[in-house]
């Protein structure tokens, strides 16, 4: 027992000491967005109607090169700063699978083979789209709960970095997301490594045989093991004969948009309400997906 | 770091007598308090993370790769832990970078004992638990993969049937071994064949003119393949992928043992834990191995000197190991092995 627990804590450490370089630069990121982007910036240049954005968003995600774990806090101050949060749930879903590293990760892990990174990507960018969608239409309820006054707004100019109290600000800003954040990844991180040692995950595979419940134990397993979206495909590839490539596809979608971790951060940053239509319409939206992929014969 | 510590506490006291009423006074030390409280926690980081890397125990966590973010965080937390003592002290940074928004930074009273508690474990566990290597642990609860080939392609170009796939797990549920089904050696592949040109020819679309290419021409051409961690999960692949040709061959290689219920009481896994980012996504590599000694317990260390053959699972060919000896042999420095990464293979290749 003394030793499982070793191993826990081990597995826990390496969670987190390998997030904290991506948590910090994801906390810089979001105060640098809090601190210069100008107040409604994005009510200015962005069109009026939020569903116009959401595939403008899909094609930015790409060119963000960041991870889960960054990528919360800085959505939080993209759509304070008057981002429409249909928008961020699409960032939220696209952005850790629309980059290069996991790109060249998932092309690697399947032996060169693009097919997988192709469908990887494609579906990303479908639930992304579906999630962006719901969270439009609910819209309504939805952005009332999420408060865009931040008592730094009140008619501040857009500062300018030549002033020394301006990385002051970021330097604080930087230092608060980080213990934010991070007190929400290391509780995340801490019941990942309990799953991760004790979970026997042949009784979960033994469940997934047909199209459904395949479909089903990976989007589990991908929540419950948490890995990072750049490492997660050398895992699903060690899944290759038990499972059809609509189920490891599963895996690859869902656990970059949700896991254990990320919602324990999710659940910090944006309103509860918002987290469970994002959980709730990201979940439906990769299983029918999936399912989708099953139903064309894709093996 | 206890240095550090002795810094920061005398250091304290200075500035919490500025001027201000009394209430305001009162929130000003508890805001120090705090401050200096998140600049303790961030050298305690630095310091723990500082002390694996200049150990090398961080090998232990992490990839090799990932280390180099770790220098960065480190660097990070002490220019923040720097920054903030800086705000905490020097007269008019502090406000300046509060400018009305503090309560922003403050977390509620459970946020603060949240931070305690977590960051806290964080620390404590770092320095005051010892390093562990994963062991056979890993393979019982996530299974076994005894086998590298290449993943089957969904948009079969010109192929109409599906390859043998990718890996397969080995687990306590599945099927039971049949050491019958074990072939003699030397087979030149009765069985073996049709399944063996076609993943080959398969490989050789992306592989023949690379670094399998010539990693299989260098194992094939010597006499005894040695192999060694740096090759483990190469020459796997490779020896999966050209398992006909390699028939017969001497081998050598090191790993752990793992033997569970579902092998035969003659046969055990050797193998190797791979770690791509963090130990979150560590996997089991090992060969499969016959042998006419006594098995020895799992996580016992051996080096083994075998004939590479091949058995049949689960519908594929996966190689089988008979053993000639095997040495026991001290757990090595270097537990894990690394799959490389795309880029690796990029540049190495045109070098």
């Amino acid at each position: 027992m003394i030793d499982a627990l070793l191993h826990a804590k081990m597995i826990f450490l390496s969670i987190v000491f390998e997030s904290f370089p991506f948590i910090l630069m994801g906390a810089l990121f979001s105060s640098l967005v809090l601190v210069l982007i100008p107040e409604h910036f994005f009510r200015r240049w962005l069109p009026e109607n939020p569903w116009l954005s959401l595939l403008p968003a899909v094609l930015l995600s790409a060119l963000f090169p960041i991870c889960e774990c960054a990528i919360i806090p800085v959505i939080r101050s993209l759509v304070r700063k008057g981002m429409p949060l249909a928008a961020g749930a699409v960032f939220l879903v696209a952005a850790p699978v629309l980059n290069p590293v996991v790109a060249a990760s998932t092309l690697f892990a399947f032996g060169l083979n693009p097919d997988v990174l192709i469908l990887r990507l494609a579906l990303s960018a479908v639930a992304a789209l579906l999630v962006g969608s719901v969270v439009c239409l609910l819209r309504g309820s939805l952005e009332k709960d999420f408060p865009r006054e931040l008592p730094m707004d009140h008619g501040h100019a857009p500062k300018s970095l030549r002033q020394v109290a301006t990385w002051h600000e970021i330097g604080r800003h930087t230092a608060s997301e980080f213990f934010t954040v991070g007190c929400y990844f290391i509780f995340g991180a801490l019941i990942a490594s309990l799953f991760q040692t004790f979970l026997h995950q042949a009784v979960l595979l033994d469940i997934g045989s047909a199209p459904w419940s395949s479909t089903v134990v990976m989007m589990i397993l991908a929540y419950l093991l948490s890995l990072c979206s750049a490492a997660d495909a050398f895992v699903a590839a060690s899944f290759g004969a038990a499972f059809t490539l609509p189920a490891l596809l599963a895996f690859l979608v869902f656990g970059p948009m949700l896991d254990l971790k990320n919602t324990a951060m999710l659940l910090g940053y944006f309103p509860a309400r918002f987290v469970a239509v994002f959980i709730l319409s990201g979940t439906l939206a990769v299983f029918l997906l999936v399912m989708g992929l099953h139903f064309l014969g894709v093996q | 770091m206890t240095a550090v510590k002795h810094h920061t506490r005398d250091a304290g006291p200075g500035p919490s007598t500025g001027p201000g009423t009394d209430p305001g006074r009162n929130q000003e030390r508890h805001h120090l308090f705090f401050g200096l409280f998140q600049v303790l926690l961030l050298l305690g980081l630095a310091a723990l993370q500082a002390v694996l890397l200049l150990s090398g125990a961080i090998h232990l966590y992490m990839a090799p790769k990932m280390q180099t973010f770790v220098i960065f965080s480190t660097t990070a937390f002490v220019l923040m832990a720097l920054h903030g003592l800086w705000t905490l002290l020097a007269p008019g940074a502090g406000a300046a970078a509060r400018c009305g928004c503090s309560h922003d930074h403050e977390p509620s009273p459970a946020g603060k004992i949240a931070m305690v508690v977590l960051f806290g474990l964080v620390l404590t566990a770092g320095f005051f638990l010892p390093h562990q290597v994963l062991d056979s642990r890993v393979a019982e609860k996530k299974g076994i993969s005894l086998s590298r080939s290449a993943a089957p392609s969904v948009f079969g170009s010109s192929r109409e049937t599906r390859l043998p796939p990718e890996d397969h797990l080995f687990f306590q549920e599945e099927i039971p071994w049949d050491s019958a089904q074990a072939w003699d050696v030397p087979s030149s592949g009765t069985g073996l064949g049709e399944e063996q040109a076609r993943l080959r020819e398969e490989l050789g679309i992306w592989y023949d003119r690379d670094l399998y290419q010539e990693l299989s021409e260098e194992l094939l051409d010597r006499d005894v393949l040695r192999i060694t961690d740096d090759d483990f999960l190469d020459s796997m692949l490779i020896i999966s992928a050209y398992l006909d040709r390699f028939q017969g061959r001497r081998v050598e290689f090191a790993g752990f043992v793992y033997h569970d219920g579902t092998m035969a009481e003659n046969e055990l896994a050797v193998a190797r834990i791979a770690i791509t980012c963090c130990l979150a996504d560590a996997m089991v590599y090992g060969l499969l191995v016959h042998t006419d000694e006594p098995l020895p317990s799992n996580d016992t260390w051996v080096r083994v000197h075998g004939r590479i053959a091949a058995t049949r699972f689960m519908e594929e060919d996966i190689p089988l190991i008979l053993a000639e000896r095997l040495e026991t042999i001290p757990a090595p420095d270097q537990p894990y092995v690394y799959p490389r990464l795309y880029s690796s293979y990029v540049f190495e290749d045109g070098s």
